[in-house]
């Protein structure tokens, strides 16, 4: 296990490395910083200052170990619009993001696993039909529409929630809902086909014969090896709804990730953005990771080869 | 005689299909002792497995079971409950399944699989004392370090190994009963010779009553007191092993048996038949099931079949009395047809002195295995410096068990893999020199498998037509003919060159894979283990396909097999190999007769039990 440990965190510090390329690259070729900082009326002579002064001017090299040198200090440089410095803006915008993120997930697995594993033991029938037709309908919806849903029943009619800000829990019950209701279906659908395939496995035949109870079958024998794969979905999503969700927290104005990198991108706050994009991929290098420890944890033919 | 441990009557399973109820076990009745090993044997889908599995009601959830009267020691269990059910599951009675890679959960160690069902039906076992026991019975079952087992995983241990611990899980609670379904057919021969030695061993100690499931005749013969032959859902013929073996009164099991090659019989004879294919159970089966397939039957066996009892305490159903069997049944072992005398007799001259169409020299073939990203490469030598030679129109088997390299092998010399060492040549040329046309033209493969070897979405006649467009071979106009004669001559019907591989059984597909392998006029097939995916009597259509064939066209074979009789059967030399090394060649005769290596020896031992 700490071998496995040891080369699973050097395969994702290789990715890291490759991913903080591809983020310096994208700005700096989807076009010119100084433009971004001088505005489009600003004159050739002061383009060139600019460039100077920001360092712009320097090999492509230099500007990427400089940049990555302090990335890796905790620097991100400073929005262009706020001057404020990058790093402890998204720190900031972290907790609101993160409660989210916990409880959207924890809604979503909440929903797939009894839904999934009741569908699966009762394959074709109405029980599977109708955990189907649910979940195919949940990825109907766009969450935008199932968030104002939520708020025109909760918010308005009934008046039981806040339908905007991050003040207390009570804020993060509706954005939770409409995000967990659109992460549930994968999980559902993936637990689902696992679930019916390890249920006409051999080993279950075997646990069969051995006159286990059926509570013992479904959840030791069968859903000990189809949920193998559904960790690792549920820790890329985990690390998806971590990067924040553009949509739902405009529509519940929640301040996080999602939202700061909205009004990012249409300022071109180039620093801003770039450093949300390395945090994301990070943190998906960083939910890979987890999940390959957690199915090394849980399969023993990954840990022990 | 006390009451036996199990007593089954009139036993049905029929099993819910797109087109309707399909009768798979249809009125089964026998009774096992204590002490005493009783044998279902059939062809797949005979009804045997069902029966296995109808016992403690562990069907498919499709499938549902009637029983006239079910007893387990003496106890009426037909119709119990599940729950109760469930308490003799695994308790009085244990089953023991074929797969042993697949029987156990892949992420649960042995030791929870193998004490879990003892501390369900006797929860106040203290876990201590369950998985005491669990190591005693590992030590029973002869594996080495049975507590450091207990924490080990499934995949960490061989198959011959998982077979014992599913053997040791499953007389965990001491049942009475053991059901075994094919327990040792997934494994080499050596290995089922353990196992089956393990099972009598235990048997003898424990007083066991065993339900030995199987496909293979010569493995009931070594094991089994008394047997039971099932043909479409029903027992046809029973009794002491012996009487059934030497003298079968049932013109299907006649058949069955003829159909097999054995160690024992005459090298070179022609096997028996059985044309056509067993019925689906649709509707209600009336009348003798067998009727289409034999040839003793008449008008009268469309009305169900009397229960007849012949000598020596067989009983069979059949309306013919076994003299009316035995002289209109026609001989079954046949001499070779005319052309074919030159390959069971003494090796003629002409062969012995022609140089070898294959000659493979030197042979070393090595796999780097990749730990995988950052993770370092080991590797493993699959052939080590093998040498052999086959003259022109004589068959090569080759024998050996399963990872001991003959399929890598094989693939040096279809030239679909590069050695690290040595040469291979056909007809003089190295097969390194020759593009892949020449190569494709020289010699072409059988694989074993027909259900994934034959592309689904090509027509026969496509597949078969193939290798003559890609070669270029016969006038544009003339393939679809060439084509379809060969696949004439491989005993196909014109008729199926529209059809697809699905719609084609087992046998016809292998058929087809032989059509489209000679339809190049290669001079030098590679056959692996092309028979051992079929069941016995289509195994006999093919092993006499490729007889006939190889002595009218005179072809030279390179013939794997992990099945010694089969390899006897057909092979004129024989190469033994091991761990990656060619441990014995020898002429055919002469290496069964006297074996000089000691594995080969304990091969044909394994073999004969």
């Amino acid at each position: 296990m700490i071998g496995l440990v040891g080369r699973k965190l050097a395969e994702a510090a290789l990715v890291a490395l490759i991913v903080s390329v591809a983020t310096f690259l994208l700005t700096t070729w989807t076009g010119d910083l100084a433009i971004s900082i001088g505005g489009l009326g600003a004159s050739r002579e002061e383009l060139d200052r600019l460039r100077v002064t920001h360092g712009l001017d320097r090999p492509l090299l230099v500007q990427y170990l400089d940049w990555a040198g302090r990335a890796l200090t905790g620097d991100l440089g400073r929005s262009f619009f706020s001057q404020e410095d990058v790093a402890p803006l998204i720190l900031s915008r972290l907790p609101v993001t993160a409660t989210l993120a916990v409880c959207s997930i924890a809604v979503g697995v909440a929903l797939a696993f009894p839904l999934g594993i009741a569908a699966a033991l009762r394959q074709g029938s109405w029980v599977d039909t109708l955990a189907q037709s649910i979940a195919a309908l949940s990825q109907a919806m766009p969450s935008f529409w199932s968030g104002l849903l939520l708020i025109l029943l909760f918010g308005v009619t009934l008046q039981a929630l806040p339908i905007s800000g991050a003040d207390d829990w009570s804020s993060f019950v509706m954005p939770s809902l409409a995000l967990g209701w659109f992460v549930f279906p994968i999980l559902l659908r993936l637990l689902r086909a696992g679930m019916v395939e390890t249920l006409g496995a051999d080993y279950i035949r075997t646990a069969r014969a051995k006159g286990l109870s059926r509570r013992r079958i479904v959840l030791r024998h069968a859903l000990r090896n189809a949920v193998l794969p559904v960790v690792s979905l549920a820790a890329v999503q985990f690390g998806q709804l971590l990067g924040g969700s553009v949509v739902v927290e405009s529509v519940f104005a929640l301040p996080g990730i999602g939202q700061l990198a909205w009004h990012a991108i249409q300022r071109a706050d180039y620093p801003v953005v770039q450093a949300i994009v390395l945090f994301v991929a990070l943190i998906f290098v960083a939910m890979n990771l987890v999940a390959d420890l957690i199915n090394g944890a849980l399969d023993p033919r990954i840990r022990r080869p | 005689m006390s009451a036996p441990v199990l007593a089954v009557e009139d036993l049905r399973v029929e099993l819910a299909t797109a087109v309707g109820g399909l009768k798979a076990v249809r009125g089964v009745s026998f009774a096992i002792a204590r002490g005493e090993t009783f044998a279902l044997v059939g062809e797949s889908g005979s009804g045997k497995s069902m029966t296995a599995l109808a016992l403690l009601d562990l069907l498919p959830r499709n499938a549902r079971r009637s029983v006239g009267t079910l007893r387990l020691d003496g106890v009426e269990i037909g119709a119990l409950p599940e729950p109760a059910l469930r308490r003799l599951r695994g308790n009085a009675a244990a089953m023991v399944f074929q797969e042993p890679m697949t029987a156990l959960n892949p992420v649960l160690t042995i030791g929870e699989q193998m004490t879990e069902g003892l501390l369900t039906h006797m929860p106040e076992t203290p876990t201590v004392v369950a998985a005491r026991r669990a190591v005693d019975l590992l030590a029973r079952c002869g594996v080495g370090e049975p507590e450091r087992r207990l924490l080990q995983f499934p995949h960490e241990l061989s198959g011959g190994l998982r077979q014992r611990v599913m053997i040791a899980t499953a007389l965990m609670t001491g049942p009475r009963l053991l059901i075994a379904d094919e327990p040792t057919t997934a494994l080499d021969v050596t290995v089922q010779a353990q196992i089956l030695d393990l099972l009598r061993e235990l048997q003898r100690d424990l007083d066991l009553a065993i339900l030995f499931i199987t496909h293979d005749l010569a493995l009931v013969r070594r094991f089994a007191a008394r047997v039971g032959v099932m043909y479409a859902g029903r027992i046809v013929e029973s009794g002491p092993t012996a009487a059934v073996v030497e003298a079968p009164s049932h013109p299907y099991t006649r058949r069955l048996l003829a159909c097999a090659p054995s160690l024992a019989a005459p090298r070179g004879h022609r096997l028996g038949f059985l044309s056509g294919l067993p019925p689906r159970l649709l509707c209600t089966p009336v009348g003798c099931q067998f009727r289409a397939r034999c040839d003793v039957a008449g008008d009268a066996c469309a009305t169900d079949p009397p229960l007849r009892e012949s000598a020596g305490g067989v009983a069979y159903e059949c309306i013919h009395p076994p003299s009316e069997i035995a002289v209109r049944g026609p001989d079954m072992r046949s001499p070779p047809p005319t052309g074919a005398e030159a390959r069971a007799g003494a090796p003629d001259a002409e062969a012995a002195s022609a140089a070898p169409l294959l000659r493979a020299h030197g042979i070393t073939v090595t796999y780097r295995l990749r730990g995988g990203f950052l993770a370092r490469a080991t590797t493993l030598t699959a052939v080590r410096d093998a040498s052999l030679e086959i003259p022109p129109g004589r068959v090569l088997g080759l024998v050996g068990e399963s990872g001991s390299g003959k399929s890598t092998l094989a693939r040096v010399v279809l030239g679909l893999e590069t050695p690290q060492a040595g040469q291979v040549t056909i007809g003089g040329m190295a097969l390194g020199t020759l593009d892949r046309r020449a190569r494709a033209r020289a010699v072409q493969p059988v694989f074993q498998d027909p259900y994934t070897s034959l592309n689904p979405r090509r027509t026969i006649g496509e597949i078969v037509r193939a290798p003559l467009d890609i070669l270029g071979l016969h006038a544009r106009d003339e393939r679809a003919e060439v084509a379809a004669a060969m696949l004439e001559r491989c005993g196909l019907p014109r008729h199926m060159l529209g059809a697809y591989p699905v719609q084609l059984s087992g046998g016809q597909r292998q058929r087809v894979a032989i059509a489209r392998a000679l339809v190049s006029g290669p001079r030098l097939v590679v056959c692996d283990e092309p028979t051992s995916a079929l069941d016995v009597s289509i195994q006999s259509q093919i092993l006499n396909l490729l007889q006939d064939l190889q002595a009218s066209l005179g072809l030279t074979y390179l013939f794997i097999s992990h099945n010694l009789a089969v390899v006897r059967h057909l092979a004129h030399r024989v190469a033994v190999m091991h761990r990656g090394v060619l441990v014995e060649t020898g002429d055919a005769e002469q290496i069964f007769a006297d074996p000089q290596h000691a594995y080969t020896r304990q091969l044909i031992a394994a073999a004969r039990g």
